[in-house]
């Protein structure tokens, strides 16, 4: 049977960090997802990434990586959000912090639908926010069944629900305001 | 209605997205340039020493070159003031060049390019150092010829014999010095010759090469 040469460390550090750097977005999202600071953000994308360095002498380049990374990132923002003994209402909004880190948007952007957004992330369990970030991120239902270890069958019953629950969420908050 | 709600939610999450991604360029480029503003301190007191040493060598040069210029008719005056006016002329011209190749060193370059004018000025240390080692196992015998002759004793006309012995040992402390660097090149000496290169090329390159090496890291990351 046929094996691939073993890398050497330094190699293998390479293809990770290479890796990491093309999907840079996945855990910059699903930090954010599960974070409302930056210093707190930063913290989970350094466990997030921990965590990946320390499984990656079991992923296979036959597996889809961002799946992969997905999987990781999840279960270790979830365990995060769960660990997090601080109430989230009491540090600043996301949206608010990114605006004041990177000053004023050069685009019209509508601050409201992000706040809605936010708003409507902060009500969701830790499982259901990582269903909603993987339906916002237009992820397939196979692959989201891959991420979750639902069959697709669950995955379109439970994103069906959700899609529900957000549309009731958001024209409640709206009403409020 | 309903699925333009949830349209909004994706866009509210694409805007979101872009916004984090801002931010993090944001957040990378104030840590890179920390980095560069930790880097261009690091070699202050580099540039302190070398100005130091400009003046130091200016001092040596005028003092010895006036010494030279009153006794050129006595030959061995005349040779110990030239010597030690070469020496005084020597610092000033190396620690004019590595002055200038510290300024050359553009910290906004990339990573690899500032490790190039770096590897040119660690080259540039290391050679001087040699010299300096070298030229200072003898100098002192001019300089201890001055002195005693500034104190009204002309060593070479009294005490020959004395100044023979300086040179001799100027000779011996070559020998170690030599010996040294060879055996600092011998296997499992490697503490040494790491002390050696350090204290030639100076701490604060060092340290800048160090700083260096955690931004490339970062930004490999």
């Amino acid at each position: 049977m046929f094996r691939p040469a073993p890398m050497s460390d330094a190699a293998r550090e390479q293809a990770f960090i290479a890796l990491v750097e093309q999907h840079a977005g996945i855990l910059r999202k699903v930090a954010a997802s599960y974070t409302r600071t930056h210093a707190d953000r930063h913290d989970l994308m350094q466990e997030i990434s921990l965590h990946m360095w320390k499984a990656y002498p079991r992923y296979t380049p036959d597996r889809s990586f961002s799946t992969w990374m997905y999987r990781i990132a999840l279960n270790v923002a979830i365990s995060h959000l769960r660990r997090a003994s601080r109430p989230l209402r009491q540090t600043v909004p996301l949206e608010e912090e990114c605006n004041l880190a990177a000053g004023p948007a050069t685009e019209n952007e509508p601050d409201e639908r992000v706040a809605l957004l936010e708003r409507v992330t902060e009500e969701l369990e830790p499982l259901n926010r990582a269903l909603l970030l993987l339906y916002l991120e237009e992820r397939e239902y196979r692959e989201i069944a891959a991420i979750l270890g639902l069959t697709e069958t669950n995955v379109a019953t439970k994103l069906s629900r959700l899609k529900q629950r957000v549309r009731t969420e958001i024209a409640r908050l709206r009403k409020d305001t | 209605m309903e699925t333009t709600e949830l349209e909004d939610l994706k866009q509210a999450w694409q805007t979101l997205d872009r916004t984090l991604q801002r931010q993090h360029a944001l957040t990378f480029h104030q840590l890179t340039e920390n980095h560069r503003a930790r880097l261009r301190r690091r070699f202050r007191p580099l540039i302190a020493g070398r100005i130091i040493q400009v003046i130091v060598g200016v001092a040596v040069a005028l003092v010895c070159g006036s010494f030279w210029f009153e006794h050129r008719q006595v030959l061995h005056l005349l040779i110990t003031g030239l010597l030690l006016h070469v020496y005084g002329l020597m610092m000033i011209v190396f620690a004019v060049r590595d002055l200038a190749l510290i300024q050359r060193v553009d910290h906004s370059a990339p990573v690899v390019a500032i490790q190039k004018q770096l590897a040119e000025l660690r080259a540039w240390r290391l050679r001087g150092a040699w010299r300096f080692a070298v030229a200072g196992c003898f100098m002192w015998t001019p300089l201890l010829l001055m002195v005693f002759y500034a104190a009204g004793l002309d060593l070479w006309l009294h005490k020959p014999q004395v100044v023979w012995c300086y040179v001799l040992s100027s000779f011996a402390c070559l020998g170690v010095f030599y010996g040294l660097l060879r055996w600092s090149r011998r296997p499992g000496q490697e503490k040494l010759a790491r002390w050696l290169h350090q204290s030639s090329v100076g701490s604060a390159i060092a340290r800048v090469e160090s700083e260096l090496e955690e931004l490339e890291r970062f930004q490999r990351r």
